[in-house]
């Protein structure tokens, strides 16, 4: 049964001092199973962000029809590009904040962060961790919720690809802990068939979907640099100058 | 302050040692000034311009009879009444104001008109329209200050973060905690512009009020002296004021902003 089931007719947005509106997305449909790890895959600027903003409800203006799965919408989570903590509250008080109950709110809190391996962070502010971090504390903020849906625009970028391969492994790990649906949007290949059970291939704006792929790849495969070049020669080809 | 950002590469011991020389050179600047009045003073030997010494005895022998004590207090009162009805006011409007672009365009002229009202007009204005009371005096302190305090705040509402927000929607923490969490937070240094500018001009104003149509307070005090051409009462009373903002500058709006930036790296 699927989650998730998104069909955009269309999107449009009026670029500042253009009277004409240009479209961002047209004609795009998809669905996520229950979960499922689903990586969105598009060129830069083809309007994956906005995409994610419209399954978030954080914009409403657009045709077409998002539908959820019973109390999928209301157990949402989404991990920005830019970790997004409250800098002026410590990392275990961001956590908290997303938590509905106060009584829950300490001791899951305190739980995930140690997961997350920020255990000893708790009390730190934000602007006093580095990047890296910070993209764990605001995972463990998007967990912390036991969210039915997870959406992340590109976590892990402007890391060092060995931080970020390390926050791959953390999301993977937390993910087979407590499943959940997650939308996971990327320009990098590499990364999304390290992480997806599917991919989703985008064309440049206005974004439709171009390709569906399933990656049949074991989880222990994609650890494996050379088993995930061999999927992508096999099955990306056409992508090379696209991606 | 400053000097404690300054100095982060020269350990503790310099910073120990430039703060007690800052405190040493205030303390020199100000006895040059007491120094300076009393030569002058000494040298034009008129009764309308006392001594240091002469000012002092002024406040002792007022605080003696207990006048000073009472009609400071009175002041007192008065400011940190029209303060916080200032402070409540004005930034609720202001923050209204910086969220809503439609009321703003509208309610912008209104606002241009009272931040130029001279504070002796609303103040006579109150008095006629309301009547030689407290409430009147308290309210046109009040309304004198609003205009300023809802301006610096609509700057903040103005500026606030749409990717904070955005979170706190998806994450549905709800408006309270959105309130208490995300928007004030980051409208504290603007809180603490309109508190600090806030403070200089309310005491003002209410000695004028005092002045005009109370029978207590500060103001009061001082148009006795001006009657009676007492100089030195006139300046013990505002030098005793000027002590008490400082003190309040210092023990609480300082603290509370060092707390409220605490998580600035």
């Amino acid at each position: 049964m699927s989650a998730l089931k998104v069909d955009i007719r269309r999107k449009t947005y009026d670029p500042i001092g253009s009277r004409q509106q240009m479209p961002v997305i047209e004609n795009l449909s998809f669905e996520a199973a229950e979960a499922e790890f689903v990586c969105i895959l598009g060129p830069s600027g083809c309007g994956k962000s906005t995409l994610l903003n419209l399954i978030a409800g954080l914009d409403t203006s657009y045709e077409g029809a998002i539908g959820f799965a019973p109390g999928v919408k209301d157990h949402l989570a989404y991990v920005f590009q830019t970790p997004r903590l409250l800098p002026w509250r410590t990392v275990a008080q961001n956590l908290a904040l997303v938590l509905p109950d106060a009584a829950a709110r300490k001791a899951h809190a305190a739980e995930i962060l140690a997961e997350v391996g920020l255990a000893d962070f708790a009390d730190a502010f934000p602007g006093q961790l580095s990047l890296g971090m910070q993209r764990r504390a605001a995972l463990a903020r998007a967990y912390v919720t036991l969210p039915k849906l997870m959406l992340m625009d590109e976590p892990f970028v402007s890391l060092d690809e060995e931080t970020a391969e390390r926050l791959r492994d953390l999301l993977v790990a937390l993910w087979r802990a407590r499943p959940t649906t997650i939308l996971f949007v990327t320009h990098d290949s590499r990364e999304a068939i390290r992480l997806g059970d599917r991919l989703i291939l985008l064309s440049a704006s206005p974004c439709h979907v171009l390709r569906e792929i399933v990656v049949d790849l074991s989880r222990e495969q994609r650890r494996d640099p050379a088993s995930i070049e061999g999927f992508r020669n096999a099955n990306l080809p056409a992508m090379g100058g696209l991606l | 302050m400053c000097s404690g950002r300054a100095l982060s590469t020269k350990g503790i011991d310099s910073a120990a040692g430039q703060m007690r020389s800052r405190a040493l050179w205030t303390a020199v600047s100000f006895a040059a000034l007491v120094l300076l009045w009393t030569l002058a003073a000494a040298l034009i030997q008129s009764r309308y311009l006392p001594t240091p010494l002469d000012v002092w005895a002024a406040a002792v022998q007022a605080w003696r009879d207990g006048e000073l004590i009472f009609n400071t207090g009175v002041t007192l009162a008065r400011v940190a009444a029209s303060f916080l009805l200032a402070m409540t006011i004005g930034s609720a409007i202001g923050i209204f104001l910086g969220r809503n672009r439609a009321a703003d365009r509208f309610l912008d002229g209104w606002l241009i008109m009272a931040l130029n009202m001279p504070a002796l007009v609303t103040i006579v204005l109150c008095y006629i329209w309301f009547g030689l009371n407290e409430a009147a005096a308290i309210g046109a302190v009040a309304i004198n200050k609003i205009p300023n305090v809802a301006v610096t705040l609509r700057e903040g509402a103005r500026a606030l973060n749409t990717e904070y927000q955005q979170m706190a929607d998806v994450y549905r923490i709800g408006r309270w905690r959105t309130w208490r969490h995300v928007i004030l937070p980051q409208l504290d240094p603007y809180f603490a512009a309109a508190a600090r500018s806030g403070l200089a001009l309310v005491w003002k104003i209410v000695l004028v009020v005092e002045l005009l149509g109370r029978s207590n307070g500060v103001g009061f005090q001082l148009h006795l002296y001006f009657q009676l051409f007492d100089v030195a009462g006139i300046l013990a009373y505002a030098f005793t004021f000027i002590v008490i903002v400082q003190a309040i500058e210092l023990l609480a709006l300082q603290p509370w902003e060092r707390y409220a930036n605490r998580w600035r790296p």
